[in-house]
């Protein structure tokens, strides 16, 4: 008998559901991260800006519980001031890219043949293009400021939630309640605002934190090129990429904003995770 | 005398005997349509990136500012504008700039003072060198995972490669790369951290890219693997006596391949565009490290050239893999 079989049994015996104590993790991780960056000023314990030329590159201690920098900044206040750039302009572009994708989705669905296929070869075009690549053109050339990081970073990201909000607002719109409204008398942008748009409401909300996962990724790959937030305001990866070239005598001044990075991502995508089963919607759209 | 009609056995396949020799029919493996269709949306991708390109140095104002040296003597900004015809209207700019992208004309670059495509084309191989290493790797990686997440009989066997790809791929990529870097080349000493030129540079940003890709491959594997061993042509194979690593090999393993395929055709992509990232972190000579340099030297001539061999790479690589995908799945010709 093959081993393929055998494992079968055992794969089909294993739980489908994630135990929900991933998802509480992820959700306690996520609102900490959130609290604590916008409580950076009063939490924080030295000002991110302020240097210290006598203190260069200290280790951890209490004083600078995560070292200071190559210009003697605390580390610390750094990766909390540094959170409030990196998450918020995520979020910003999250919202645009929902917005924008959802918006273009129920046009696509409802308006039409004309719309549908128009919209559908403006998404396929978009995934052509590698979002960092579209990125680098519009930064380098149409210069790097906050709202340009935001477009391009919601640009890059808003083909996802446009697929899924196409798909689902085709199957609302062909639901009786949708034939009872029309018969009722609302108009179309009616029926889209009272009806489609409100039961796309939970997949929409799903596919944000998968797409604020991107937008996040996209940004501090940015920040590590030195294309996205610019010095001195602190940003996790352009704070990776400073240091770097201290990797081999001052590790802290890397890894603690690395570490930041990783523990929001994988803490969104936990809770992420977890409000797809509440939903009980197909999957995560990636796989 | 009798004549002795030839009676078919009914268990003989094939033509009767003087029948004329039946040629299989042949095909062509994709339609002239759906391979029209691939092609033009690519071609449309590119020419959509070229667009971008352009009214981005449009919102520049007067791109010429960018090729002009700034301690270039005064008149020489004018110069260079008429040069380039940057005090046309914009319409007929467009053109100029289509033009010459598509013919390769374009200006000298400002920092080497050479052909931008030249200096494109000597980095190329390096980066196509990294691409493919990752790309390999990581496939290898991620089919060995998923293969063992479907197979392996000890819970933690089947559990754990699967986990830590699944983890490692929850961190960017550059900073992996930084992981990495201060674990073999810093802690044990036993990698060099950046530069190119030898196997052991390629090592790192090699792995780092692989692990952008092992994921995905190995969870969309093992998937693919448990769903194909149960289907029916499974059981009969295994009840003709096939042996059981055959079945596996022929009828397992080769059917649940092609999702696999579609899940690498989306990360080359992503290997695509983390090469920029991964080329610049372990300053491999690439491509990739080449855009950012010109970035941040701000040669646009140069910056231009890199973007467009880029993105022709990328719609190259996805055409390929959609009418590989295509080649092997029919259903994945719509």
């Amino acid at each position: 008998m093959s081993v393929i079989t055998t494992s079968t049994d055992a794969v089909t015996a294993a739980p489908a559901r994630r135990r929900p104590v991933y998802g509480i993790v992820g959700s306690v991780v996520v609102v900490a991260v959130a609290v604590l960056t916008i409580a950076a000023p009063l939490v924080a314990p030295h000002d991110p800006l302020a240097q210290d030329l006598t203190g260069l590159l200290r280790p951890p201690s209490a004083v600078h519980p995560f070292g200071t920098d190559e210009l003697g900044r605390d580390v610390l206040s750094r990766v909390l001031h540094g959170g409030r750039v990196a998450l918020g302009v995520s979020l910003v572009a999250t919202v645009l890219s929902a917005v924008l994708g959802v918006g273009l989705g129920v046009v696509a669905a409802l308006g039409g043949r004309y719309w549908d296929a128009t919209l559908g070869r403006l998404a396929d075009v978009q995934l052509a293009v590698p979002g960092i690549l579209l990125a680098l053109v519009v930064l380098a050339f149409a210069g790097s400021g906050t709202v340009a990081l935001v477009v391009v970073l919601a640009l890059g990201s808003w083909v996802l939630n446009f697929r899924i909000a196409r798909v689902h607002a085709t199957f609302v719109a062909a639901q009786p309640f949708i034939e009872a409204a029309r018969l009722a008398g609302a108009s179309t942008v009616e029926v889209v605002r009272r009806h489609v748009v409100p039961a796309l409401g939970p997949l929409v909300l799903v596919a944000a934190t998968l797409t604020f996962s991107t937008v996040l990724l996209l940004e501090s790959s940015l920040g590590f090129l030195g294309l996205g937030v610019q010095p001195p305001t602190p940003d996790w990866g352009q704070m990776v990429a400073s240091g770097q070239a201290q990797l081999a005598g001052a590790w802290w001044v890397s890894i603690f904003p690395g570490a930041a990075l990783v523990v929001v991502i994988v803490g969104v995508q936990l809770a992420g995770d977890r409000l797809a089963e509440r939903f009980s919607t197909a999957g995560r759209a990636d796989e | 005398m009798t004549v002795t009609r030839h009676e078919p056995s009914p268990l003989e396949v094939g033509p009767p005997p003087g029948a004329p020799a039946r040629r299989p029919r042949r095909r062509a493996p994709l339609s002239a349509r759906y391979v029209a269709g691939r092609l033009a949306t690519a071609l449309v991708a590119v020419w959509a990136v070229f667009t971008l390109v352009f009214f981005s140095l449009l919102a520049t104002g007067n791109p010429a500012q960018l090729l002009v040296a700034p301690d270039a003597p005064p008149g020489e900004l004018e110069r260079i504008t008429a040069l380039m015809g940057f005090d046309r209207p914009p319409l007929e700019q467009y053109a100029t700039f289509l033009g010459r992208v598509v013919t390769g004309d374009l200006p000298d670059s400002i920092r080497y003072d050479e052909s931008p495509l030249a200096l494109v084309a000597e980095r190329l191989p390096a980066s196509i060198t990294l691409g493919l290493t990752g790309l390999l790797l990581g496939t290898l990686l991620g089919a060995a995972a998923g293969y063992l997440g479907a197979t392996a009989r000890r819970p933690l066997l089947r559990r754990l490669p699967l986990s830590l790809l699944t983890a490692l791929d929850a961190i960017p990529s550059f900073f992996l790369g930084i992981l990495l870097i201060f674990v073999f080349a810093i802690v044990l000493r036993s990698l060099p951290a950046t530069g190119g030129g030898t196997l052991a540079h390629l090592v790192l940003p090699a792995l780092t890219l692989a692990v952008v890709v092992a994921a995905p491959v190995g969870r969309i594997f093992r998937t693919a693997l448990l769903d194909v061993a149960e289907l029916d042509h499974v059981r009969t194979a295994r009840s003709k006596g096939i042996a059981p690593a055959a079945v596996t090999a022929r009828h397992v393993v080769a059917n649940a391949l092609p999702p696999v395929l579609n899940v690498l055709g989306v990360q080359a992509g992503m290997v695509l565009g983390g090469a920029i990232v991964t080329e610049a972190l372990f300053g491999w000579p690439g491509l990739g490290q080449l855009s950012v340099s010109a970035l941040n030297n701000r040669d646009y001539p140069l910056v231009l050239a890199c973007v467009c061999v880029i993105a022709i790479g990328f719609v190259l690589v996805n055409l390929a893999v959609d009418l590989l995908a295509a080649l092997l799945d029919p259903r994945n010709r719509r």
